[in-house]
Formats: C-alpha cells, sequence, structure tokens
C-alpha cells in the first residue's frame, strides 16, 4: 500500500499553507512529520484525511485518487463531542458504528481508560480527552492512521506504553503511521522516515538512519539535531 | 446502529439538565398555573374551562413541540458541526442518513413521552377524551415531520449551539406568537380567524394550533379539512428536507 502526495497546494484567505507539497508512505512504516507551528503539518494532515481540499496537486492511495479518505483513520488533537455521554458510551457508540472494530484492551488499560470510563465528556481533563481521541483513532480501525501530537497531555509511563504498542501491534498489523508530533527525542526508535516541512514545503526527508549519517556533525543528539541543522531551529522553541 | 444513536442522543438530552429543565420547565408550568386556577375558584367553571383548554394547555403543547421537537434537535445539530463530530462519524460505517435518522427516532421518542405526560397532566385538571388526545399527539408527530428538516436548515446557517440557542428566541416568537396572537386578536376583534390563516399558511405551528383548539371543542371546525393538514406538513416537511440537504454541511 502507497499513499502518495503529488504537488499539494493549500491556500487560506490567499495565504499559501502549503507549498506543492510532495511525499509517499508505505505500509508497515512510521513516518514523523516535522516542522515548527504555522508550518503547515496541520493542515496537510487535513487534507491528507479530507476534512479539507486541496486547491490543486492530488492525494494518491495504491494509484487511484477515489476512495483515498476511507482508508485513513486521524486521532485529533483533542475530543470535543458527545458532552454529555460517559466516556465508555461514546466508546461503546463508535464500537457499534464501526462494523470491523479494533477494540484493544491493551490500548484500553495503556491509556488507562478504566479509571475514569464512568466520567462524563464534559468533565474530562485534557489529557483524558486526548487518550479517547488515540483510543477512537485505532478502534475505527483503517489501513492508515494519522496521529497529530499522540504523546503531548499523556504522563510519562503512558507515552513509554504507547510507544511500546505502536512499535509492536502496528507492524504486526502492517499499518502506515503518519506521526505529528514535537516529542521527539524519547521515541525515536519509532520513526523510519523523516518528513521536514517549512514554509508548507517539504524541505528535508528521507530514512531516519540515512538523515542521522548525513547530518551527524549536528550540534544536538538525534533527530533534533537533523532538524536544527534543517532549519537552525529548536523542536517546539527558537531559532538559532 | 440507528437505534443506538437514538439511545445517545436521548441520553445526551436527558444529562443536560440545563437544556432539560428549559425544555420541561413552561408546559409544565402551565399545568401548576392551570391546578392554581381550578383550585382557588377565582373564575366559574366554564371561564376556567376556556382559560385552560384556549390559553395554557394549546401554549403547552407548541411550546412543548418546539423545544423538544425544534430547539433542541438545532442546537445540537449546530453543536455536531461546530464540535467537527462528523469528522469522526464519516469514518465509521453510519452514513450520514442512518444517522440523522437515528437522531429523529430520538427527537420523536422524547417529544412523545413529554407530550403524554403534557396532555396526562391537564386531563387531571380537565376532561379530553383518549380520541382527543390522539389526534393531538398524531398532529404533532407531523409538525415535529416538518420541523425537523428545518432544524438542519438552522444549524447549517448557525455557528454553533449557543449562537443557535440565542437565535431560536426570536424564532420561537416568531412561529408561536404569530399564530397565538392573530388568533386572539382577531376573536377579541370579533372576526374569524380563519379568514386570515392564509397568510400563516407557512407556519406549521398553524395546523398544530388550530387542530388542538378543534379536539379540545373550542372551535366547531378546522380552517382546513384535517387530512389537507396532513398532507401540507407532509410536502412542507419534503421541501424543508431537501433544502436541509444543502445548507447543513457535515465540514
Amino acid at each position: 500500500m502507497q499513499l502518495s502526495l503529488q504537488d499539494v497546494v493549500k491556500q487560506y484567505n490567499g495565504t499559501t499553507i502549503l507549498n506543492g507539497v510532495s511525499a509517499s508512505f508505505y505500509a508497515g512504516h512510521c513516518y514523523l512529520l516535522l516542522g515548527q507551528n504555522g508550518a503547515g503539518k496541520s493542515t496537510l494532515a487535513k487534507c491528507m484525511v479530507g476534512d479539507e481540499k486541496v486547491d490543486a496537486g492530488s492525494i494518491i492511495l495504491n494509484g487511484s485518487t477515489s476512495q483515498v479518505f476511507d482508508e485513513i483513520a486521524m486521532q485529533y488533537q483533542t475530543f470535543e463531542s458527545y458532552k454529555h455521554l460517559r466516556i465508555r458510551e461514546i466508546i461503546q457508540l463508535f464500537k457499534i458504528l464501526t462494523e470491523n472494530a479494533y477494540y484493544s484492551e491493551e490500548l484500553y488499560e495503556i491509556l488507562g481508560i478504566h479509571s475514569y470510563e464512568r466520567m462524563l465528556l464534559k468533565n474530562a481533563s485534557g489529557g483524558q480527552r486526548k487518550a479517547v481521541s488515540i483510543f477512537l483513532a485505532f478502534l475505527l480501525n483503517k489501513p492508515i492512521l494519522l496521529l497529530d501530537e499522540p504523546f503531548a497531555d499523556l504522563d510519562l509511563m503512558k507515552k513509554k506504553k504507547l510507544l511500546y504498542f505502536l512499535q509492536t501491534s502496528m507492524q504486526q498489523q502492517n499499518k502506515l503511521l503518519i506521526i505529528i508530533s514535537h516529542e521527539v527525542a524519547e521515541f525515536e526508535a519509532l520513526f523510519d522516515y523523516i518528513y521536514i516541512l517549512d514554509k508548507g514545503k517539504i524541505v528535508e526527508h528521507g530514512k531516519k538512519d540515512e538523515l542521522q549519517q548525513k547530518y551527524k556533525h549536528a550540534v544536538l543528539p538525534g533527530i533534533e539535531g537533523i532538524y536544527f541543522d534543517v532549519t537552525g531551529q529548536v523542536l517546539g522553541g527558537r531559532g538559532a | 446502529m440507528i437505534l443506538q444513536i437514538a439511545r445517545m442522543y436521548m441520553l445526551e438530552n436527558l444529562r443536560n439538565v440545563g437544556v432539560l429543565f428549559g425544555n420541561l420547565v413552561t408546559p409544565f408550568l402551565f399545568i401548576f398555573i392551570s391546578w392554581i386556577f381550578k383550585i382557588s375558584s377565582v373564575v366559574s367553571e366554564e371561564s376556567l374551562l376556556f382559560i385552560i383548554k384556549g390559553q395554557f394547555m394549546s401554549f403547552s403543547i407548541l411550546l412543548l413541540l418546539f423545544q423538544f421537537a425544534f430547539s433542541s434537535s438545532t442546537i445540537y445539530l449546530a453543536d455536531l458541526k461546530a464540535e467537527r463530530t462528523f469528522n469522526w462519524i464519516q469514518r465509521t460505517d453510519a452514513t450520514p442518513l442512518k444517522y440523522y435518522v437515528g437522531m429523529g427516532i430520538g427527537v420523536v421518542t422524547l417529544m412523545n413521552i413529554n407530550l403524554i405526560l403534557v396532555l396526562l397532566g391537564y386531563r387531571l385538571l380537565i376532561d379530553i377524551p383518549l380520541v382527543s388526545m390522539a389526534m393531538i399527539v398524531l398532529v404533532s408527530n407531523f409538525v415535529l415531520l416538518a420541523l425537523y428538516p428545518l432544524s438542519f436548515i438552522l444549524a447549517g446557517l448557525f455557528r454553533n449551539g449557543k449562537v443557535a440557542q440565542s437565535m431560536l428566541v426570536p424564532i420561537m416568537l416568531v412561529l408561536m406568537f404569530s399564530i397565538t396572537m392573530t388568533t386572539m386578536f382577531t376573536s377579541l376583534a370579533g372576526k374569524n380567524p380563519h379568514d386570515y390563516f392564509v397568510f400563516l399558511s407557512w407556519n406549521p405551528m398553524l395546523y398544530l394550533n388550530d387542530i388542538v383548539q378543534f379536539n379540545l371543542d373550542l372551535i366547531q371546525k378546522t380552517w382546513m379539512p384535517q387530512y389537507q393538514y396532513f398532507l401540507i406538513l407532509t410536502g412542507l416537511s419534503l421541501v424543508l428536507a431537501t433544502i436541509a440537504r444543502k445548507v447543513y454541511s457535515i465540514r
């Protein structure tokens, strides 16, 4: 399975957010999409899942532009719907609405949903809503999964368990995983490929190992060093 | 799947205490006021009957229908859009049509339960034949059929549930008072309200109010034969549903 973006352009009110983005993603791998705030990561994600229409270019799945969006699930940064339902009722609703739902007890446990499953969503914290969003994205059981800042708002233990879950179960299912994240230091083992987005363009991409070799003299270690050398920016911070 | 959607809609509405209280308080308040009138004997038996049937009960039914069949669903739909719920739903196997049907079942169920409770409440105070009650319930469901697609149109125009909620007040005044005030003032002027109904035929509440008044023996005949009301409301529902498809976007 191959997902390709070809010269994707997206504008809002005359401002170009994505300026000819091209990329290829393959099943069984995990891709990291990096970029500073406003680089166009979330817009690109929304275009990839069909929430936003592209102004030019195309999004192709296995050589076809039709039914691309049916094959992609996205974990949004938060979950705001059904405020007066209990969290377990929301999960139950989506389980019933999805014929081929992937209900993972392991993920339920990792995200600690048992401890707040009776809570109404309106009373849930940011981290708890994020956990619901992650669980539902997996529940939809699509071959392509796009996670938007999955580690933010989760406590350290949940982050580590989620990393392990992503590494093991996702690769066993041969899914394509695309992750937008500023937090990379502790999760580098997860990523196979890296795309760096700056001002609406892909400014660097490649296999993580090859990029690490290419930028081996970077002043910062690992992926953060690659990002710093390419953009002159510190991940989640200011420029040099 | 559809029943689960209906169940969740009802649960959300029942747990939203503020909205639920707002929906119930006015219709049931009129029952309480009617009871106070009855026990205080400040008016004659005949006047009491006329006040309850002509004002309190008609108003309770109209308000209840407006709240449960229109107001709640408009706010709910506006929030679904604002909270981007359909970004999630469209990736499940539930089509928008299935979702709207499920939600519609929830709306119908909540409205009917509360309507029957209101009618039973008034039945404790005045004599209402079961046939009349059944007829009022029937026409209420046809009015709901017309109002349900209208709620999609309005939800499509409003940014979120809070904006919808603020806009629903003037809409309620237009939908309800255009009927009740016209009927009252033309009657006081010694004219037949039916002569003016043609100007209000766009308003689904007109048909409800006229059938309610007829079934409570307040008028001798309806403006048009009752079966024509049902046909008009069905036609209105189809027209509004066509517009709603264009106006209410899930994105």
